[in-house]
């Protein structure tokens, strides 16, 4: 009998909401001081399994042991009193408030009067964040950290809680390779403090580099467990998708026109007006060419595609599309002239999740023509429209009047791409566009991509995963701060890691380390 | 002149820096709390329906404070564990204290019209020994009544409990980002609900600060103040010195018509429109200043 | 399934609400057997209670119907009661200017300046709103407030009729007023005007494209912006057509029942209106049913109070209660597992 610090045993867990089946036996059995990857595709149920373990979902039936004792978690609050930590995906931190308050938050020391005591609380944070290598400032506005150092803090935190277990939730999907490099010296520098960590992740190349140990979750049962060392890639990945499906480079096409889109010296505010987050950006694309634009979130990606599509005031600098001047275009008037758009929040902006599929589809095409007549529309036509895309890009309903929201992430990607592509574009912006998608509606979405580009429609990719820029793109663009730093040829022997470079604006000069004194500079309220 | 411009700015003010105080709470928590009006309004008539019957003051606004509260937690109730709408239930709140105190005076009093409560306990003018009798300070410092002093004195406890404290520490953080908050095991019901507390509390002398001093109540007589306060709130931005700042320009707003109408002849009807004028040019005025560049 | 579980939760609601209005008479009233007689069957006892009750669901429908077009763009009108009176004002002014005009011109040139008038007044919430993203549910309702001051002005002193004794306009010329149905009662020809306006609306709400921009928008503004629907237009309009629909129903009751403007006339037909809006979930045509019902509360009360003992506010108690609970998602999950909870113990 080998001495594991935490068992979960048979969790079993349906969603009620949906009555779907998120958890079968699963198990997962942790040695203290190692590196625990749970790896499985989007929907294993990997992410359910922690939140259980963290006490923000209920476990329908199943045991937990720590340290060989049952426990009962039934909240967040319980789970880090047992030394349980978990840094989610979507970081769950306040930006208004500074890195001390963050870390705190909840478990704050008082003085005798009631009161929070601030300055011994960044005192202790300062200290424990040079102690354990995260190098952070705890007075510094969380609003103002990059990615990588938000995640820092959220480490930071679990351990200023006492965290023994600390659970990384795809820690990596939101890093540039640097910071991955550097997430993986800070795990290794945790475990030899003695801390067990369990890695989420469905990138079988870092669990291979990271873990001691690994667990297959597949459609919420644990299909395989073993040391990581004696376990080939192949096969895991196997036993994570169950069917085969890769994807090779997209060629190059020879065959690219003229000019279609290009932008000069644009320069764009961020939503609040006060400063500048794009700064002169240049850039065209011609007819049949994949264009895409690799960078750290926040670096002015999301002005620019607002800039581009309308939504937001250009503050100086010119949009062309097909020769035309588009800079005072509305909205509409940008899509008439031949934009598409695929937005990164398919849910809350490409559609309307309390509409059906049929007023989801016509809603850049309701005043036209097609579907409408002096202001009155058409309902027989619009039903043969949205019958027809339904059908041509096989999106998955019960029926025409289902709410768009009831549908799966795929099939809301499916309505939006139709709604999208079947205007004809001369251009198409896709954001994120397989973000959080199965392998499967990825491979969809990368087939219609793939089509339209080779029918001689312009497209300008934007993604944080550098696996489908480079997968999908003839020329990649690096934005960093507000500015095109780089432009590269997607040739084969392009690495990550030279994109990374510039995304991270290490090309510029290389930051000295600095020295570890993070006492506050000033005071906080 | 002045001290009696001061003296009518503050009477003004205080009503509607009560409310507003307690408005703040719940906008802290990330709730507009509409119901303001309706918590006034229902403390503003049983403050002083107690006070003249027991001819206790204290008792009075204990017992305003306590009706306020008891609306103030139905709120809670019905938004947070019936998920209701905020806004409506808000909505219904002022309804409902419109609805209860015209039915309560009716039923207690036998009438709907004006209450006029003679023998009610006389919210005193404060002369404060010493100050009084220095020119000018005297007539602007001294002559107050408890509730216009207190007010202030609320203001520095609520910039502590919010800034200082834990529980203004977790409602911040629930208003700010009620995800994150859960997440570190901060019940965002139970803060909620006390900020709606903290909320009726507030709103509660505010409504008797309103009644007591004139002895009189008017079914309908908060008359838009809920509202007022809660452009304050809004103004505030989370800050009770900014809250007291906005407060006072209304009631400046108020004081400016209470003048005119005693030294022009200009309609006092048209007059009373030049607070709610002045707070919407306010309104207009902040969101010029933030204005988003797009529509969201 | 939504559209019954909607059903349901509307039912309980308003059961709710009886049970309390019940209790409250019961506490006050000496003779409660007799109160509550009165209260439920009274409004239907003779065709004047009857007439009466129709009448006073008139003007509720138009502002349940103003309410429910500005809802369901998201679009928050507070101002219903300032914008109906308002335009009330507008409308009686022309007609009693208007005295020597045929009949039909008049009439339909004061419906409309009503309507413009209330339209004007919110269209500048809705701009104000598009323009500097002012909350327009602070705007309309302050600027509702400043109106009611200023109407009250017109009727206390321009335009009051000297020989009235109390604040209201002249009359206007007989001829002018709506046909009567249900005589003596209250009950006129406005009642059709009202319920083809709803069914009007009901067509430009389902079919047409406005309508449809409406509804996009109201349901997710981002998603319309991004659609390259011009969400600041449909704001601006929604609340112009809101504000022009509570005009419509402040000038019907002077054409139809009163043939002048006296100062608060209108019992809450704003904030009622709103409720009536959320009652029929924003539904055109079910504006019309819970219209009815909250006018049945109000005439109930009303012959509650005259044949027997209680306060007529006993309607607004029950009013508020259902406004309390009508939006609460908890309500029937809530019954649903207390019953459950019953069988079990």
């Amino acid at each position: 009998m080998q001495n594991y610090i935490l068992e979960m045993k048979n969790i079993h867990k349906i969603y009620s909401v949906n009555n779907v089946t998120a958890l079968k036996n699963a198990t997962l059995k942790l040695e203290k001081g190692k590196v625990h990857a749970l790896v499985g595709e989007n929907g294993a149920g990997k992410t359910t399994l922690m939140k259980i373990l963290y006490g923000i979902e209920k476990m329908d039936s199943g045991e937990i042991m720590l340290r060989g004792k049952d426990v009962k978690i039934d909240n967040a609050k319980t789970a880090f009193e047992l030394g349980i930590g978990m840094v989610h995906q979507h970081f769950k931190l306040i930006d208004d408030f500074n890195i001390a308050e963050n870390i705190s938050l909840g478990i704050e020391k008082k003085n005798k009067y009631g009161m929070i005591e601030f300055k011994k609380i960044q005192n202790e944070i300062s200290d424990l964040s040079c102690k354990s290598g995260l190098d952070l400032d705890p007075c510094t506005k969380v609003g103002d950290l990059s990615i990588g150092e938000k995640q820092k803090v959220e480490i930071l935190r679990t351990l200023y809680r006492g965290a023994e277990i600390i659970i990384l939730d795809e820690p990596t999907s939101v890093l540039t390779e640097q910071e991955i490099q550097r997430l993986f010296n800070t795990i290794k520098m945790l475990k030899n403090q003695g801390k067990t960590i369990i890695f989420i992740s469905h990138k079988l190349e870092e669990v291979k580099k990271i873990s001691d140990q690994i667990t297959v979750l597949r459609n919420g049962e644990t299909v395989f467990t073993g040391d990581t060392a004696r376990t080939n890639i192949e096969e895991i990945s196997r036993l994570m998708v169950g069917e085969n499906i890769t994807f090779e480079k997209l060629k190059c096409t020879d065959k690219k026109g003229e000019n279609i889109f290009s932008i000069d010296e644009l320069y764009v505010k961020d939503m609040e007006d006060q400063y500048f987050k794009v700064k002169g950006i240049s850039l065209n694309i011609k007819a049949g060419e994949i264009v895409g634009l690799a960078g750290v979130d926040g670096n002015g990606q999301k002005e620019l595609i607002r800039a581009i599509t309308g939504l937001s005031k250009i503050e100086k600098g010119s949009v062309f599309l097909n020769k035309k001047n588009i800079s005072d275009y509305s909205t509409r008037m940008r899509r008439e002239a031949g934009m598409s758009y695929i937005p990164k929040d398919r849910v809350m902006e490409g559609s309307s999740p309390e509409s059906n599929i049929l007023e989801n589809e016509i809603s850049t095409k309701y005043f036209k023509d097609d579907v409408s007549k002096n202001g009155w529309i058409n309902r027989e036509k619009s039903l043969d429209l949205t019958k027809f895309l339904i059908k041509e890009y096989d999106i998955k309903t019960p029926g025409i009047n289902i709410m768009v929201g009831m549908l799966s992430g795929g099939n809301i990607q499916k309505v939006v791409i139709s709604r999208e592509l079947s205007s004809e574009p001369e251009l198409l912006i896709a954001c994120e566009p397989t973000w959080g998608l199965d392998i499967r509606s990825q491979k969809f979405v990368y087939d219609q991509l793939e089509k339209i580009r080779n029918e001689g429609k312009s497209i300008f990719l934007i993604s944080g995963n550098l696996d489908e820029i480079m997968y999908l793109s003839d020329r990649i663009l690096v934005i960093f701060d507000g500015e095109i730093v780089k432009n590269f040829d997607n040739h084969d022997d392009l690495t990550k890691m030279e994109i990374g470079k510039y995304m991270m604006g290490l090309h510029i000069e290389e930051k000295p380390e600095k020295e570890c004194d993070n006492r506050c500079t000033e005071s906080t309220d | 002149m002045i001290g009696d411009f001061l003296h009518t700015t503050i009477a003004m003010m205080t009503p509607i820096l009560w409310a507003a105080l307690g408005g703040l709470f719940t906008q802290l928590g990330g709730m507009l709390n509409i119901g303001l009006e309706g918590m006034m309004l229902v403390s503003a008539f049983s403050s002083l329906y107690t006070a003249a019957n027991t001819g206790s003051l204290l008792l009075g606004i204990l017992v305003g404070i306590s009706s306020s509260m008891l609306l103030a937690a139905i709120m809670g109730y019905v938004s947070l564990n019936l998920k209701a709408n905020v806004f409506v239930v808000g909505l219904a709140t002022n309804l409902f204290a419109s609805g209860i105190t015209v039915f309560l005076s009716s039923n207690l009093c036998g009438t709907k019209g004006t209450l006029y409560f003679q023998n009610a306990p006389e919210l005193s003018e404060i002369k404060i020994p010493g100050i009084e009798n220095i020119p000018i300070l005297g007539d602007l410092l001294s002559g107050y009544d408890i509730l216009d002093y207190l007010v202030f004195l609320a203001v520095i406890i609520c910039f502590i409990i919010i800034f200082k404290t834990p529980y203004g520490f977790h409602l911040r953080s629930v208003g700010k980002n009620y995800r994150a908050s859960v997440s570190v095991g901060i019940s965002v019901y139970k803060q909620r609900f006390g900020s709606f507390l903290i909320s009726g509390f507030f709103a509660g002398i505010g409504g008797a600060a309103l009644s007591l001093p004139i002895k009189t109540f008017v079914g309908g007589m908060t008359n838009g103040r809920g509202w007022i306060a809660l452009v304050a709130v809004i103004l505030g931005r989370g800050n009770p010195v900014g809250v007291l700042m906005a407060s006072i320009i209304f009631g400046a707003a108020s004081a400016l018509s209470n003048l005119f109408q005693a030294t022009t002849d200009i309609s006092p009807k048209l007059l009373l429109t030049v607070p709610f004028l002045v707070t919407l040019a306010i309104m207009i005025f902040y969101s010029v200043k933030r204005k988003k560049v797009n529509a969201q | 399934m939504h559209r019954i579980n909607g059903l349901i939760k509307t039912a309980i609601t308003i059961g709710i609400a009886l049970v309390i209005g019940i209790i409250a008479i019961l506490l006050t009233s000496s003779e409660p057997g007799n109160s509550i007689k009165q209260f439920f069957i009274g409004p239907f006892s003779n065709t004047y209670f009857f007439g009466n009750m129709i009448a006073a669901s008139i003007p509720l429908m138009l502002t349940g119907l103003a309410a429910s077009l500005a809802f369901s763009a998201s679009a928050f009108n507070l101002g219903l009661e300032g914008q109906l009176y308002f335009g009330a004002l507008v409308g009686t002014f022309l007609a009693v200017k208007m005295s020597g005009f045929p009949a039909i011109l008049a009439i339909v040139i004061s419906i409309f300046a009503s309507a413009l008038a209330g339209g004007i007044i919110a269209g500048i919430s809705g701009w104000l709103k598009a323009k500097w993203e002012v909350n327009e549910l602070i705007s309309s309702l302050l600027i509702s407030y400043t109106l009611v001051y200023v109407v009250d002005y017109f009727l206390e002193g321009p335009f009051n009729d000297p020989e009235a004794g109390m604040a209201a306009s002249p009359y206007m010329n007989s001829n002018f007023m709506l046909p009567k149905i249900l005589s003596p009662s209250d009950l006129h020809a406005g009642v059709f005007i009202a319920i083809a306006v709803i069914i009007f609306f009901y067509f430009i709400y389902k079919k047409s494209t406005v309508g449809y921009e409406m509804v996009i928008t109201g349901r997710n503004r981002k998603f319309s912006n991004y659609s390259g629907i011009p969400v600041k237009k449909v704001i601006i309009l929604s609340m112009c057509l809101s504000g022009s629909l509570a005009g419509l129903a402040g000038i019907i009751d002077n054409l139809g029942i009163y043939g002048r403007m006296i100062r608060g006339y209108s019992t809450g037909y704003g904030w009622n209106g709103i409720a009536v809006a959320l009652i029929a979930r924003n539904h055109p045509l079910l504006v019309i049913p819970a219209a009815l019902l909250f006018a049945f509360l109000e005439s109930g009360a009303n012959v509650a109070s005259l044949m027997s003992d209680i306060t007529p506010e006993v309607a607004r108690i029950i009013q508020s209660v259902i406004f309390y609970l009508i939006t609460a998602e908890g309500l029937v999950s809530f019954i649903g597992k207390k019953r459950r909870e019953g069988i079990k113990t």
